[in-house]
């Protein structure tokens, strides 16, 4: 008999009803907290190589609002116009620009044996924004490693970036998502850094407290508003502009429609003093911007049929019927060209055919060449 | 790279399979190793790499040397030319290793206190003070490497002729960031027979990586953001008890990260079959300070007690018989090595003088027990045992002052606060489960060493497989809801 009583029959059965109690625990708290699946850059590139479709939409998480509309046009337009969602997590300009760069052009640029497009028919991009974009850091905690083109690297470019830099909290990012993949279906996984299970467990036994819940509301809620409010002085760092400028190069010389649309924000975030400085300052040379290249712009940071309980708890995201709302609304107006209905730019043919440089005929909301 | 980062679960199995599905030979386990040590190093700096492959090599040529020149018999005298060669050898060793380490440990530290003196005699700065990154690991793999040197040179330890075992022996990947500071009488026989992995290697290495891995990972991490760093920031802004509450919470995050660590270090260890130096022993029982160094980072402390201390209170200079003194050169050099800064000098000098002043008690205390048989039986009763527990662990956790506060004037402010008035304001919000947990965890890990403890250990462990596998799934369910995200690098990596 091993020392301590150990045979590897022991130790296996051990690890197993290990494994099996960590299982059962995993399924008892689907209840409390079920995992959210999100869709990531990895898994809207395959859709991408599969769909071939005639929209993209690239922004951050909130580019995952345009998988509600991406439906909604679909149903419209009896599947013509296809809307492909690309989220980078937390992302801002260069990390989109990297994107474009490293993931989405390959895709639209591979062509096969007789030197045709593989997958020609992007008429419009959607470049879903808003000013926090535009800042260098994430405004107040001076930390790099949430500016994340982790979420959009392969193996290769995390061994890179290793290769040069040692492992860093930036590039382990890319392992965490990696980890998060692998498990998305448990709920002891994908709960890490949100806290739904203890909160869920706490209610479970003491039931709600409606006081404390009201406190963190405001609470949070101050702290969303001195958010917006201090982002002006963080607005437009040279390095994101740069690649905001690069990303709808890219577009253009791709013969690709380019509409910058402002994303909603909630209401009740947004003070007056934050519509007049940050929001008012973002909007305004973002417009000027898109009027320099000739590419649309649509505002819907105000203008937009949402209220506060159309948000998420984080008062980022909007709720999935928020997104069913926000997506007709929008087909009904300023992105109704995206089913054909309303301006246009690019003509029918397909990109390859090299029209719509000239793009650009206006937008619902401004935006004039 | 650390033990307790995600990235250790992807690195692990990747080596644990090569490890062990590959030819089994020692050449083949040992260039695993060696090759996954490498890439645990080089993802903290490829480029300081060539540091510790030059200091290994040196270690090892010399060595080799030591070992060519052969051992002169005792009766030899020490002027014979082999024994001056061999002394040659073992000082030009000692110098490049010890020479490496003060150019990128010390040499900044020195030059400022240099410059420090000048300025304040008034005169200009002479020395130009020099930044250096640390080499990680390199306090340790020094010791380790000197260590060799002197086994090698006293004739203790044959010399390593194979490099890839030696490389290994200095750098195996757990032992790299804090540790344990190997033997080579312990550590190179194993590198040097293949390694078979067994069903009780398996299990206690996987037990000791899960303990340890909840001291860091629970208990470090969570005390460190909520209970001490705050404190320790801006002590001014809190009351005595919330001071006490922090120092205590950082004598615990000290033991549960730095404990933790050589855990999983041995825990992974076990898992490659090999077993490395015990390195903590319940110090928090301990009943006296020096009982608490024989307890507290073992490694270290019987390194500068055998290498240091004994040769210097045992040899022909003014240290002989003074162990008072020895001990104060001791802690000096231990004070030292865990930072080039004015407080761990204070640190060490507090140590040094309370073990010498220990040490005089003691002997003092000997010849009345010699003398009066009574003297005996006080010190063996329970009041003698609580104030000896208590004067011992009081001493260590005030001398954590100056050790973790960043210069000696704030030392003496967080000092001054714990003698002053307030209480655990601003703490308050910081206690739940969470606490309640650490100090249950605290107390019941050294709890369960004393009285009944160990019996209630055994009947845990003689608990069928299927139950205490239940046990275990808990706890790691546990730990993935509470584990603080981003678990923090280790405390003596740093060193």
């Amino acid at each position: 008999m091993p020392a301590g009583g150990w045979t590897w029959g022991k130790v296996l059965l051990t690890g197993m009803c290990a494994l099996a109690t960590l299982a059962a625990v995993d399924v008892a708290l689907h209840r409390v907290a079920p995992p959210k699946p999100l869709l990531e850059v990895d898994e809207a590139m395959a859709q991408y190589e599969a769909g071939d479709p005639t929209v993209l939409a690239l922004g951050s998480s909130h580019a995952r609002s345009f998988i509600a509309m991406g439906r909604a046009l679909s149903e419209r337009t009896g599947g013509t116009e296809r809307i492909q969602a690309v989220p980078v997590e937390w992302g801002k300009y260069t990390p989109y620009a990297w994107v474009l760069a490293h993931r989405i052009l390959p895709i639209l640029e591979e062509r096969d044996a007789s030197g045709a497009l593989r997958r020609p028919s992007l008429r419009h991009v959607l470049l879903v924004t808003e000013w926090w974009d535009s800042t260098a850091l994430d405004p107040g905690t001076g930390s790099i490693t949430m500016a994340l083109p982790a979420r959009a690297w392969q193996w290769k470019d995390f061994l890179a970036d290793v290769r040069e830099h040692g492992l860093t909290p930036y590039n382990q990012n890319f392992l965490q998502r990696v980890w998060r993949e692998a498990w998305s279906f448990s709920t002891l996984v994908q709960d890490r850094g949100y806290e739904n299970i203890t909160k869920g467990l706490k209610e479970a036994i003491r039931g709600k407290d409606e006081a404390a819940e009201r406190a963190s509301y405001d609470n949070r809620m101050r702290g969303w508003q001195s958010m917006v409010e201090d982002g002006a002085s963080h607005l437009f760092d040279p390095a994101q502009v740069q690649s905001l400028d690069d990303i709808v190069g890219t577009f253009r010389r791709l013969g690709v429609d380019v509409t910058i649309v402002l994303y909603p924000r909630m209401p009740g975030t947004l003070t007056q003093k934050a519509k007049d400085t940050t929001l008012r300052q973002f909007s305004d040379r973002m417009q000027g911007f898109a009027r320099e290249r000739g590419v649309r712009f649509v505002d819907m940071t105000f203008t937009n049929p949402l209220t506060d309980a159309d948000f998420e708890v984080d008062f980022d995201h909007v709720k999935p019927e928020g997104n069913r709302r926000l997506a007709e609304w929008a087909l009904d107006g300023d992105l109704a060209f995206l089913a054909g209905r309303v301006g246009g730019c690019a003509g029918p043919g397909p990109r390859a055919e090299g029209a719509n440089a000239a793009a650009a005929t206006g937008s619902a909301t401004g935006g004039e060449p | 790279m650390s033990l307790v980062g995600l990235e250790f679960a992807f690195f692990f199995p990747l080596v644990f399979l090569a490890h062990w599905l590959g030819p089994r030979r020692a050449a083949w386990q040992n260039a695993v190793l060696l090759l996954a040590s490498v890439v645990f190093y080089a993802t903290w700096n490829l480029g300081l790499l060539g540091v510790l492959a030059a200091a290994t090599a040196v270690s090892f040529g010399a060595g080799l040397a030591l070992d060519v020149l052969g051992t002169p018999a005792p009766e030899a005298a020490p002027t014979t030319p082999g024994r001056r060669r061999r002394k040659a050898v073992l000082v030009a060793a000692i110098v490049a290793e010890l020479g490496l380490l003060g150019v990128f440990k010390y040499s900044g530290f020195f030059a400022e206190s240099f410059n420090a003196l000048l300025v304040g005699l008034g005169l200009p700065d002479a020395l130009p003070v020099l930044r250096l990154v640390l080499p990680l690991g390199i306090s340790y793999t020094t010791l380790i490497q000197v260590g060799y040197l002197l086994e090698v040179y006293w004739g203790r330890a044959p010399a390593c002729r194979d490099p890839l075992a030696y490389a290994i022996f200095v750098g195996f990947f757990p032992q790299l960031i804090a540790g344990p500071i190997v033997r080579a009488r312990v550590m190179l026989p194993q590198y040097l027979v293949p390694r078979r992995l067994t069903s009780a290697g398996a299990a206690s290495g996987a037990g000791a990586f899960l303990l340890g891995f909840v001291m860091k990972a629970f208990v470090a991490d969570w005390l460190s953001p909520r209970v001490v760093d705050p404190v320790f920031a801006d002590p001014a802004s809190f009351g005595a008890v919330a001071l006490w509450i922090a120092l205590l919470g950082y004598a615990t995050q000290l033991f549960c990260d730095f404990a933790g660590y050589s855990l999983m270090a041995i825990g992974t260890g076990r898992l490659f079959g090999l077993e490395l130096p015990e390195n903590f022993r319940y110090p928090f029982l301990s009943k006296s300070l020096a009982e608490f160094w024989r307890r507290w980072h073992i490694s270290l402390n019987t390194w500068l007690f055998d290498y240091l201390f004994a040769p210097l209170t045992t040899g022909r200079s003014w240290f002989r018989g003074r162990a008072g003194a020895g001990f104060l050169v001791v802690f000096l050099v231990s004070g030292l090595w865990h930072g080039a800064t004015w407080t761990y000098v204070l640190w060490g000098l507090a140590h040094g003088v309370a073990l010498a002043g220990h040490h005089a008690y003691d002997e003092w205390y000997k010849r009345n027990c010699r003398r009066d048989r009574r003297w005996v039986a006080w010190r063996k009763a329970t009041p003698y045992a609580l104030a000896s527990w208590f004067v011992t662990q009081v001493f260590f956790v005030l001398t954590l002052v100056p050790f973790r506060a960043p210069s000696i004037g704030a030392a003496a402010d967080f000092a001054k606060g714990l003698l002053g008035l307030g209480g655990a304001e601003g703490l308050g919000q910081r206690f739940g489960l969470q606490a309640g947990a650490c100090v249950l965890f605290f107390a019941g890990y050294h709890l369960l060493e004393v009285g009944a403890g160990p019996a209630w250990k055994g009947r845990f462990l003689a608990l069928p497989a299927p139950v205490r596998g239940v046990v275990y799934g808990l706890v790691l369910a546990f730990l993935l809801v509470y584990v603080p995200v981003g678990a923090s690098t280790f405390i003596y990596a740093q060193f």
